[in-house]
């Protein structure tokens, strides 16, 4: 989509102005409902931007091909003149510090950042029913959840409100809502994409990720955002070149065994399994493959990312960015309990004692510890099936879309929608979340491609192929 | 786990609970234990802990002033609690 507009663009059958007010009125008509947008950036500034970028055009100019295209942020990132507020009442007024990388890189490349999307509370989620501000609805079906935490940016895409969006990852985040809404979602392998200017929810684990309308734009924008920051220490160069030629009729798929089985839902298993025979009929060798890990992934990956939270969210102590001025205060622990108290929400505040009771030195080895040595084993399941497939294939989520308030009372269950995501989060691999769509009016269903550590373009090019035979 | 643990656990996580909140945070929590539990079925003894998952090693680089971003202390001050000149003002420590 975003090569359709870039050309549509220069061969002048649209301007950039017309383009970015074409989105703006369907944000106008649409979002009233859907509810996706937590801030928009202001009108004329937006067409400022787009103004300049046709007159480079007209100029006869070469751009970008992101140069004019509009995008979206989810509000856990960072854009200089946008409120971010992770979703949470706590920063309901905070004014982005600085810029994030990722919003800086596709500025200079010239997209045009239209406004924020909304998000579980600090990315704690997995239905965007935990924003402090209100529910995201799913294009799709407007009773069912978009996904989360990323279903603002989810169903801004799906809805095109805007040709892509930015969400984050820690444990299915982009991928889920990705599969719930019908779209692509990408995560790259951590550390490849920056996270400087994000608000880190589990450090480890979290990545940036863009969101799409298909893997040929999620290959875009991963080119324009991916790189070594000086900002982000645990960012890295990725080296593996731009693999177009990868012969993809010479590659092993490996269907891990553990993954398809009990908690699949039967739409979903009949679905990624139609896929499965349309890959075997191209050739390609599918094989069922052992990940005797994978049902301790779920269990270390809570451990994990509620310690890691929170450590992350005990600096919101209400000072630097507190928001009750009013708040009846006798000294400065009053002021963390009222505010901390007062302006997070239950999901939050569950997930921060929890970390702290891991953490604590009675329940460190039994818990966190534990947590820590089963990664490594986690670790070691992939390299190992790695060695005998090029590829994983698995449903990206056991189920699709759940009504809305199906599971709000009932965070563990909700999480089981993570159960075949958060392996690539605690190993750092590449995976992708792709549409497979099979029948008519029945709810998105996502196929999940997982590739080994960096090995995102190979990833990407596979993901192409099967996105075609699959469609 | 009894509800002066939770109390206990929000007092050093500072965070002000309702009572309703304590008795639902109790509820989750023994659910999510009984989660956790399962990873006690394996052994690892002398496996080592390991903290990401990507390859990273440690790299130092020069502290340099980067004067693009010195004009940020008003942005940051601006969602501050209380300020007084350029310093953050916070309510007595006692």
């Amino acid at each position: 989509m975003i090569k359709k507009l870039h050309q549509k663009l220069i061969s002048k059958e649209i301007t950039a102005k017309e383009l970015a007010e074409n989105y703006l009125e369907k944000i106008e008509k649409q979002d009233k409902e859907i509810k996706a947008f937590i801030s928009l950036n202001e009108k004329d500034l937006i067409l400022e931007q787009a103004r300049i970028v046709d007159e480079k055009i007209n100029k006869g100019e070469e751009i970008n091909l992101l140069e004019g295209i509009p995008f979206a942020v989810k509000d856990n990132i960072l854009a200089l003149g946008t409120r971010t507020t992770a979703g949470s009442k706590m920063l309901e007024n905070y004014e982005s510090g600085f810029e994030a990388t990722v919003v800086e890189k596709l500025k200079k490349q010239g997209a045009i950042l239209i406004g924020k999307t909304n998000l579980d509370e600090f990315g704690m989620g997995s239905s965007t029913e935990n924003s402090a501000f209100f529910i995201t609805k799913n294009p799709s079906d407007l009773g069912r959840v978009a996904g989360g935490s990323s279903g603002g940016s989810a169903a801004a895409v799906k809805s095109e409100m805007v040709p892509f969006t930015i969400g984050s990852d820690t444990g299915g985040s982009v991928r889920q809502p990705a599969s719930f809404c019908g779209i692509v979602g990408f995560k790259p392998s951590y550390g490849t994409v920056s996270r400087y200017g994000l608000i880190a929810l589990a450090s480890s684990m979290d990545t940036i990720c863009p969101l799409v309308n298909s893997v040929e734009d999620a290959e875009i924008v991963f080119k324009a955002i991916q790189g070594k920051d000086s900002m982000d220490a645990t960012s890295q160069t990725l080296c593996e070149k731009d693999n177009s030629k990868l012969n993809i009729k010479n590659l092993r798929i490996g269907l891990p065994k553990e993954y398809f089985e009990k908690e699949l839902d039967k739409e979903v298993k009949e679905c990624i399994e139609e896929a499965i025979e349309k890959i075997k009929s191209q050739g390609i060798e599918v094989k069922e493959v052992n990940l005797p890990m994978a049902p301790y992934a779920l269990p270390c990956y809570h451990i994990i990312m509620s310690a890691e939270a929170s450590a992350n969210l005990a600096r919101l102590d209400g000072i630097r960015y507190g928001k009750d001025k009013d708040l009846r205060i006798e000294n400065l622990q009053g002021l963390y309990f009222k505010n901390r108290g007062k302006n997070l929400g239950s999901e939050v505040k569950k997930r921060i004692i929890f970390g702290i009771y891991v953490l604590s030195s009675d329940n460190y080895d039994a818990y966190y510890k534990k947590a820590l040595q089963i990664r490594k084993l986690i670790i070691e399941d992939f390299d190992k099936v790695f060695k005998q497939v090029d590829f994983l294939l698995t449903p990206t989520t056991p189920f699709s879309a759940f009504k809305i308030g199906e599971k709000a009372n009932n965070s563990l269950a909700m999480s089981f929608s993570d159960l075949l995501t958060v392996g690539a989060n605690l190993s750092g691999m590449p995976a992708i979340s792709l549409p497979c769509v099979v029948k008519q009016n029945t709810l998105p269903i996502g196929l999940q491609l997982m590739g080994p550590y960096l090995s995102d373009y190979s990833l990407l090019n596979l993901a192409k192929f099967i996105q075609q035979i699959i469609n | 786990m009894d509800k002066k643990e939770i109390i206990n656990l929000s007092e050093l996580a500072r965070i002000e609970l309702s009572s309703q909140e304590i008795e639902k945070i109790q509820l989750d929590f023994e659910k999510l234990l009984e989660y956790a539990k399962q990873l006690q079925q394996i052994d690892t003894t002398n496996i080592e802990s390991v903290l990401r998952g990507s390859k990273a090693r440690n790299v130092f680089r020069e502290d340099i002033v980067n004067e693009k971003k010195l004009n940020q202390r008003e942005i940051l001050i601006k969602s501050a609690f209380d300020i007084e000149g350029d310093y953050f003002k916070t309510p007595p420590v006692f």
